[in-house]
């Protein structure tokens, strides 16, 4: 890819975090889904486990699924609103360019809500989850979580079920990544090293990989007509 | 009408008289195994419907790629009648698996790496099925349900390779050593596994004859008002 796509991908992202940045609308609203999954979590299973730490990772992950969830489908309504998705669509950009933007976007949301939950789930849970390595884990599954998010919120306004079709098509497709996520996250939190849980990253970033440049492939066939 | 678009005779003939030999194989052929007794038959019914679940779901993501290529309204009809199909089987596996687990590990559910897949698969299908219900405009229909159909199965190996990484506790008949069957016990799997496969030929012929005629009725319904 050229110079060129790069810059003009940074530019609809800049425009994405801008318009975040100056309203902050879904960013706050995924932000406190995200704590109250957690809360409700929380009360839901620590009459019945020994250690709530063991919960922490799954929690934390079935947290930022959802509160994602949340903000893909407020990312994509804003887009619907005045018509803004064919104005992208009309841009001398093509759409694999669109798709990245959108999806880097949505990944640096979900990025962003996930650095404020770990220190919430640390105090909520009683584990320790302020470890640099789990940057890694975050930064690869925001990365998964949008990348097919991105392509499936784009399809979801125009069925009748509208946004209750998101969360049915999605979580079940990103299973795979989870798993990943929490072993991941459990290794992190108990102390191991990174190398020590690098096959399951190895599964997420391929899962990345794969459903990244398939939802990229398949992305024109969403927008048109 | 051509010929192609009668009734199937000949197919439901011969499927009939499989499936016959296929239950008179499993239930009288095949000797009973020494551990688990009867109950073990249910595995004639239970592999080769998994078998063909996974080739549903592979003429599926065929036939949603031929669809994005040629906008042919056939493929789109074979990609719905096959995952329709495929369904049905997966649904069919997950209850005779828990017919069976309930029999050798005294439960009805347990969260091993093949049940978890065919229920994660069977999630993933049943939203394509969602989709298709729930959009109005018939290129739009075809053109989103092929997008789910391909992304959707480009998910499958990542689903299998991230539960072989659990620990698993399901019966390993085939493995790098071999079969390790009684010869009988394979004729009675074998005869099943055609049985299975003819019955998914014949479904899927009647399910995409379903489809144009149905548009048959549509079109003719059209030029009369």
């Amino acid at each position: 890819m050229s110079m060129d796509v790069w810059r003009k991908a940074w530019a609809l992202v800049g425009k994405d975090l801008a318009l975040e940045w100056r309203t902050r609308e879904s960013f706050l609203v995924m932000l406190l889904f995200g704590a109250i999954v957690g809360a409700v979590l929380g009360i839901a299973f620590e009459l019945r486990v020994d250690g709530a730490g063991d919960v922490a990772p799954g929690a934390l992950w079935v947290a930022l699924a959802f509160s994602g969830v949340l903000g893909l489908g407020r990312s994509m309504a804003r887009e619907q609103e005045d018509g803004c998705l064919e104005g992208l669509m009309l841009a001398p950009v093509d759409g694999s360019c669109v798709y990245l933007a959108k999806a880097a976007a949505n990944a640096l949301s979900m990025l962003g809500v996930g650095l404020v939950l770990l220190p919430l789930f640390s105090v909520l849970f009683g584990v320790n989850l302020l470890r640099p390595g789990l940057l890694v884990v975050l930064l690869l599954g925001a990365a998964g979580l949008s990348g097919v998010g991105t392509l499936l919120s784009t399809m979801v306004p125009h069925t009748r079920a509208r946004e209750a079709l998101l969360p049915v098509l999605l979580l079940p497709a990103v299973v795979p990544l989870v798993i990943g996520a929490v072993r991941a996250t459990a290794g992190v939190a108990s102390g191991q090293s990174l190398s020590a849980v690098a096959a399951w990253l190895r599964l997420m970033a391929a899962f990345d990989l794969v459903l990244g440049a398939a939802a990229c492939l398949l992305y024109a066939c969403v927008t048109e007509g | 009408m051509t010929w192609r678009d009668r009734e199937p005779v000949a197919l439901i003939g011969l499927s009939a008289l499989t499936m016959e030999l296929a239950i008179a194989a499993a239930l009288i052929y095949a000797p009973t195994e020494r551990v688990m007794g009867p109950v073990q038959r249910i595995l004639y019914f239970h592999v080769p419907a998994a078998a063909m679940a996974f080739v549903a779901f592979g003429v599926t993501f065929g036939a949603s790629v031929v669809y994005l290529a040629t906008s042919h309204p056939v493929s789109d009809a074979v990609a719905c009648a096959a995952a329709e199909v495929g369904e049905l089987l997966a649904a069919l596996v997950l209850l005779t698996g828990m017919l069976w687990a309930r029999a050798a590990w005294n439960t009805w559910w347990t969260w091993d790496p093949r049940l978890t897949t065919m229920l994660v698969l069977w999630l993933i299908y049943a939203g394509y099925l969602l989709v298709r219900r729930s959009v109005e405009d018939e290129a739009r229909r075809a053109r989103y349900a092929a997008v789910v159909g391909i992304l959707g199965f480009a998910d499958v190996p990542i689903v299998v390779m991230s539960i072989r990484w659990w620990r698993t506790i399901h019966p390993a008949v085939f493995d790098e050593k071999g079969v390790h069957m009684e010869p009988r016990m394979l004729v009675a799997l074998l005869v099943s596994l055609v049985a299975f496969a003819l019955l998914f030929v014949l479904l899927l012929v009647v399910r995409v004859r379903l489809s144009k005629l149905r548009d048959e009725v549509e079109s003719l319904r059209r030029s009369v008002l």
